[in-house]
Order: C-alpha cells, then sequence, then structure tokens
C-alpha cells in the first residue's frame, strides 16, 4: 500500500503450478530421510496422502501443459 | 516511375525493419497481457476468495483432526478448569497467572457438556486442576477437545488478518502467500488445536497490530475504537501485550516522523485524542472481560509490582517512585493486575532455561532467536531472507514506514518476552509469528519478477507446506530439517517445544495393540497429569543414578536398567538430573509420536549398560524389589561414587 510494485514479469501460473507439484515429489524422500519414517498411521496416511496428491498433480499438470502448448501452436499456424 | 519504384522499395525495407518487429513485439505483449490476465484470474475476484476458504478449510481441518488424537497437554485441563469456574462463580481468583479469554471461550461449549468440578482448592491452580482429571477421568479428554475446538475460530481470525495484512501491503499474491504460511506453519497449527492462551494472544495480537497500522494510516474515530477493542481482547489473552500500552505510542511517534509532510498540530491533537480512546476502550473491555470485578485498586496492594516499577525507573522500594505511587489507583480488575503481579514474583526466581544440551541459569539472550532458528521451517526463513533481500534492494520505495512497523512490533516482542521473568520457551513468543509472515509475504514479489525468483519462492513455499505436513500431526515435537527432524529435537529445547503430554493417546493406542507390554515402566515429567486418567495402567520407571550423589550398595541395587517394558517420556532424556539419561544407552522398540520413546529390555541388556554406568549386575534369580516411585537417596557412610552419565 505505501509503495509501488515493481515492473512485472508475468510468469505462467500454470508453469508455476506444475513446478510447485514437482517439488514436492522431490522433497518428499529428502525429508522422508530425514525425519525418518511415519511414528503414527495418522501421520502415514497424510504422507502418503499429500504425497499422491502431489504426484497426481503433477502428472495432470504436465499434460495439461502439453496439451495447451499444442493447442497453442496448432492456433499459431 | 523511378521515384515510385523507390519508394515502394524504401516502403517494404520500411516495412521489414520497423513493422515486422513491432508487430512482433505487439504479439509477445499480448501474449504477456494473457498470461498476466489468467494470473489476474487466479489471484483476483472468485478465484482469491476460493483460495482462502480453500486454505481456512484445510486449515481447520487440520486442526480439528489434531485436537481429536492428541491427549490434554499439561496445562490445558487447568485452563479449562479455570474457564469453568470463572463461568460458574463470576469469580477470576483462579489460574490468574493467565488472563481468562482463552478459557472462558474453550469453557463456553463444555459448560453445557455438564463437566464435573471441585472448587475446593480453589486459588490452586495445579490442585484444581489434579481434582478436574479426577472428578472427571478419561471424560477430560472429551471436554478438552470440546473446549479446543471452540477455540479453532480464533486461529482462523489469526490467518485471515494475516492475509489481510499482507494483501494491503503487498498484493493479492502476498496476501495468499501469508496465509499459506500461517495455515501450514507446525507453531501454529500445534498451538491452535490447544486450550492455551498461546494462539489467543498470538491472533488477537495480530489483529490489534492490524487495526493500529490502519489507524496509522488514516485515522478515524472507528479505527481507533476498533484498534482499542482488539487491544482489549490481546491484553485478555495473555500478559505479554501489556507492552502495547507503551509501545502504540511510540510507534505512532516513530510513524508520524517517518512521515514526508509534518502534520498540523491540530492533527497531531486529534490523534493524541485518537490514542486516548483506544486505551479507554481497550480498558473497558479489559474490565468487561472480568466482569467489572473490582477495579481501580491501590498499587500499594500489590508488592511485586511496586517493586518492578521501582527496578525499571532506577528507585529502591522504600522511597522514590514506589512509595510515591503507593496510593495510585489502577484502572485494571484486581486479579488482572495480581496475575502480573505473580508473573514478576515468578520472575524474581531465578530462570533457567535449556538449550542446545546445556542448562543456562538466569536465562539465555539468544534462547529466541535460536528457538526459533530450529523450529520455523526452512522454508519460512528462505521466504523470510527473500523479503529482506527484496527489501535492501529497493531501499527507498520498500523500505516504507509499514516495515518500520513491523521491525519495531518483531524486536520489541522478543526483547520484551526475554527480559520478563517467565521461563524460556517458543510458545511465549509466539505473537511475534504472525509479524514474520507478514514479513515474509513480501517476497512473493519474486513470483512475477522472472523465472528464477519465482521458482525459488515457489520451492520455499512447497518446502514450507511439506515439512510441516511431514510431521503432522505431531506438529508440537516439529524441528526443521536443519535441526536434524523431530527426532532430534530434545538435542536442541525440551518441555513445551516437543513435549507437553500430548502423546499419551497414541501410547494407550499402542499398549492395546501391544498386550504383551506388560508390565509397563513409565518415566514422565509432568505430576499433575497421571496417565492412569487416560487408561494407561504403569508402575514408575527406576530412576539412574543423580550426578554427583553417593548411594549405598543396596540403593545402586535398586537404581538402573531392569528388564521389562518401559515408556519414557523424551522430556525426561534432558532432565537436569540426568536421572533417565541412562535409556540412550537403548534403542527404543517403537515411539508414540516423537514425545514418548518405548523400550523393551532384556536381562542381558540391562547388565550391559549395568556394567557400563558402575551399577552391579542383577542376576535372573534375584528376585528384584518392586518399581516404585524414585527411590530415596539416605546418606549412609557405606557410599559408592557415581560415575557421571554422558
Amino acid at each position: 500500500m505505501n509503495e509501488v510494485p515493481p515492473e512485472a514479469e508475468p510468469v505462467d501460473p500454470w508453469f508455476l503450478g506444475e513446478f510447485s507439484c514437482w517439488t514436492m515429489v522431490v522433497l518428499a524422500p529428502i525429508l522422508t530421510w530425514i525425519n525418518g519414517p511415519s511414528v503414527s498411521t495418522d501421520q502415514f496416511v497424510v504422507r502418503t496422502a499429500v504425497f499422491c496428491l502431489a504426484l497426481s498433480g503433477a502428472i495432470g499438470l504436465r499434460v495439461a501443459n502439453v496439451v495447451r502448448r499444442r493447442r497453442q501452436s496448432k492456433k499459431g499456424e | 516511375m523511378r521515384e515510385e519504384l523507390l519508394s515502394g522499395c524504401i516502403g517494404a525495407i520500411g516495412w521489414q525493419l520497423v513493422a515486422i518487429p513491432l508487430a512482433r513485439r505487439s504479439v509477445v505483449r499480448a501474449e504477456g497481457r494473457a498470461m498476466r490476465r489468467a494470473m489476474a484470474r487466479l489471484t483476483t475476484d472468485n478465484g482469491e476468495r476460493f483460495a482462502v476458504a480453500g486454505l481456512l478449510g484445510i486449515h481447520t481441518l487440520l486442526l480439528a483432526w489434531g485436537t481429536v488424537v492428541h491427549s490434554p497437554t499439561v496445562d490445558e485441563p487447568m485452563h479449562l478448569a479455570a474457564g469453568i469456574y470463572h463461568w460458574q462463580t463470576g469469580r477470576f481468583d483462579l489460574d490468574r497467572g493467565n488472563p481468562p479469554l482463552a478459557g472462558l471461550v474453550a469453557a463456553a461449549p463444555v459448560l453445557a457438556a455438564g463437566p464435573e468440578t471441585d472448587w475446593r482448592n480453589v486459588p490452586d491452580s495445579f490442585a484444581v486442576c489434579v481434582d478436574f482429571w479426577e472428578a472427571n477421568g478419561f471424560r477430560t479428554c472429551q471436554l478438552v477437545n470440546l473446549g479446543r475446538w471452540a477455540l479453532v475460530p480464533i486461529s482462523l481470525l489469526g490467518g485471515y488478518v494475516c492475509y489481510r495484512w499482507a494483501r494491503e501491503l503487498y498484493g493479492v499474491a502476498s496476501g495468499l502467500v501469508a496465509l499459506t504460511l500461517w495455515s501450514f506453519s507446525p507453531n501454529i497449527l500445534a498451538h491452535g488445536q490447544l486450550v492455551t492462551g498461546d494462539m489467543a494472544a498470538t491472533a488477537m495480537g495480530v489483529t490489534a497490530f492490524y487495526l493500529f497500522w490502519r489507524w496509522l494510516l488514516q485515522p478515524t474515530m472507528r479505527r481507533a475504537a476498533l484498534a482499542g477493542l482488539f487491544l482489549g481482547l490481546a491484553e485478555l489473552s495473555k500478559y505479554v501485550w501489556v507492552l502495547l500500552f507503551a509501545l502504540w505510542p511510540v510507534m505512532w511517534i516513530a510513524w508520524r516522523l517517518a512521515s514526508r509532510h509534518s502534520p498540523e498540530r491540530l492533527t497531531i491533537v486529534r490523534e493524541m485524542g485518537h490514542l486516548v480512546l483506544v486505551f479507554a476502550v481497550s480498558l473497558y473491555v479489559i474490565n468487561l472481560g472480568y466482569g467489572f470485578e473490582r477495579s481501580m485498586v491501590p498499587l500499594e496492594r500489590f508488592g511485586d509490582i511496586r517493586r518492578v516499577l521501582a527496578n525499571l525507573v532506577g528507585y529502591d522500594e522504600e522511597g522514590g517512585v514506589a512509595a510515591c505511587t503507593a496510593s495510585v489507583p489502577l484502572p485494571f480488575p484486581e486479579n488482572y493486575v495480581g496475575g502480573i503481579d505473580e508473573i514478576a514474583m515468578v520472575g524474581g526466581r531465578p530462570k533457567v532455561s535449556y538449550l542446545r544440551r546445556q542448562y543456562f541459569e538466569g536465562g539465555c539472550w539468544y534462547y529466541y532467536p535460536y528457538a526459533m532458528l530450529v523450529k520455523l521451517p526452512l522454508g519460512t526463513m528462505a521466504l523470510l531472507l527473500c523479503a529482506g533481500v527484496f527489501t535492501l534492494m529497493m531501499p527507498l520505495r520498500g523500505f516504507g514506514r509499514s516495515e518500520l512497523f513491523l521491525a519495531i512490533g518483531i524486536v520489541a516482542i522478543l526483547a520484551f518476552v526475554t527480559r520478563s521473568g517467565a521461563g524460556q520457551r517458543l510458545r511465549y513468543v509466539l505473537p511475534v509469528m504472525p509479524l514474520l509472515l507478514v514479513a515474509a509475504s513480501k517476497s512473493a514479489r519474486g513470483l512475477t519478477a522472472g523465472r528464477v525468483p519465482a521458482a525459488f519462492v515457489v520451492v520455499a513455499l512447497c518446502s514450507t507446506v511439506l515439512s510441516s505436513l511431514w510431521t503432522y500431526p505431531h506438529s508440537l515435537s516439529y524441528f526443521n530439517e536443519l535441526a536434524g527432524g523431530p527426532f532430534q529435537g530434545h538435542a536442541h529445547l525440551r518441555e513445551s517445544n516437543i513435549d507437553w503430554g500430548q502423546d499419551f493417546l497414541y501410547l494407550q493406542r499402542w499398549l492395546r495393540k501391544h498386550p504383551e507390554a506388560t508390565p509397563l515402566g513409565l518415566s514422565w515429567n509432568h505430576p499433575i497429569l497421571d496417565p492412569k486418567h487416560l487408561g494407561i495402567e504403569y508402575t514408575e520407571a527406576p530412576a539412574g543414578l543423580l550426578q554427583g550423589c553417593r548411594y549405598t550398595p543396596a540403593q545402586l541395587f535398586e537404581r538402573g536398567p531392569r528388564p521389562g517394558w518401559y515408556a519414557v517420556n523424551v522430556d525426561r532424556f534432558r532432565r537436569r538430573t540426568g536421572d533417565m539419561a541412562y535409556f540412550f544407552y537403548f534403542e527404543p522398540v517403537a515411539t508414540a509420536g516423537y514425545s514418548i520413546y518405548i523400550y523393551h529390555i532384556s536381562m542381558e541388556d540391562a547388565n550391559q549398560v549395568r556394567r557400563q554406568i558402575g551399577l552391579p549386575e542383577l542376576a535372573a534369580s534375584d528376585e528384584l524389589p518392586p518399581l516404585r516411585g524414585e527411590p530415596r537417596v539416605c546418606p549412609s557412610r557405606q557410599l559408592s561414587t557415581v560415575r557421571g552419565l554422558p
């Protein structure tokens, strides 16, 4: 509010979404290695659910991005 | 004709040189605009509302699940019982060390459930807590859960205010980053699900700060009154906010000094009037919170407050300020001032802090920075660093008065809590967290500053979320990867930073699945919480050797490891006496959360460790005395010197 934002150079939000999911997929085994295995069933459920969501999100967004790019290139042609 | 050809050629070349690049540039701009529109679609109107609702919904789910799976922590039944007492009797002389707001809110739904109460030991908070456990037994867990759910909206308020503040400061993306950090912060998740004043103080405090900041931006009566209302509520949550009565006038002066335009005298007078209104409204709210119970009591009734005041101003107790102010009536409820007096009295005792396997007499000045270094997710710290870099890169435009406001708030709270008499635990500086998160949200500018900064921000944000969820629902024991994770937490900090008695329900479930683990020797560090109320049958685990003590041969035989099943609270490992440190020699077979380690010790293992620590070996034929509490150390002439444990 008290300052002027810098010149914006937009980054594709779809790219950011996919990148977030892949980041989580990559970080998950590292965190498991550092923090150790789950200490309760609840924790195991949360970890598994988060990893599955991140992985399916990453794959889904990858596919969506490829389809979107193809459509854009077809429109360009 | 030639001229026409020439002009045609020039036109074609001009087209090649000017028009095509212009067209290309316009295509690139159009793409940029499209992307910007897509970004805007995601972050405004419905998209923004959806994101905010989604994050707050996830936060609610995480808190709600956390409340169910954890046993009541040490202090919770005490605060809940106090809240019930306030509602039932209209009196506030119980649990005076904590203002009543959290207890009152938590107790409201519990009253409908009809709890058993026993007020014989009022005003002894610990005795009342034990009585509450005795009266309600295992049902205490359900009652505490009801109270925990009642406090969940307070955490949502804190998250929403962080979002609004960051949004107004730095934009929509920053607002969402701040809300994400709040919703997944392990420390917020840990304390947002407990019946304690810490989260209430944090949420009410940040709301009060936000409303005061808004008043500074545009001083109106309405904004001043709102700031006063939430200042009062913050004061009713935790005594740390007494600081604001001194801090806000200073902040107002700093704000005015940092202003480019010198204000008119009339404006200053009007704003001073608003400040008076802020404090008047807050005083009214505080008195309202205490049901207008005995206000305007002379200062002389509170000995320690006078002493503290005298120390602050530099006079002795007999003369000077303390004597002059004896008859001054205080516009606060008697029990409110009495609570501060109690804390001041506790502060008079020697303070001991545990940090990195060491005990510090009189506290440690770097306790809180260190605790944050090991308890804040690395991603959050990276975002804070990133926000700092953005601020430094744009010193003139970037470092505004609002950053100054946040910085003063953070430093003042840290300094005040460090200087105060209470023992050192990270939860005491939880009110700093929202200010840090709002400051960190500035890093969201990286999302529109190119691919590399955007990737950095995304990785930091994702690592915060994932690191927290990887420890959830055991968020109270969270330690970041730099500290080695929750299993290494006890090497850094103790008590409510890692083990507050929250995992006894996990132990109970483990015991149900393993009926062979009986009899169970239990060692825990919280005398007012008896695990028998949670259905855990146990005997006390034998204490080891106290460092520096001498024992008779018979006592040596009773002490130290014995074969059997044991469950030891991690907090007990690091007790100053070192009496349970011998468990470090054994490998746990399981854990209940991150705070209770379960051991199965064989005779062979027990004797091996006994040899190592200089204790007589046990024989299988030996009839071991039954496990009782800690064996008494009686002075005797037949003494053996004890070797210290690692």
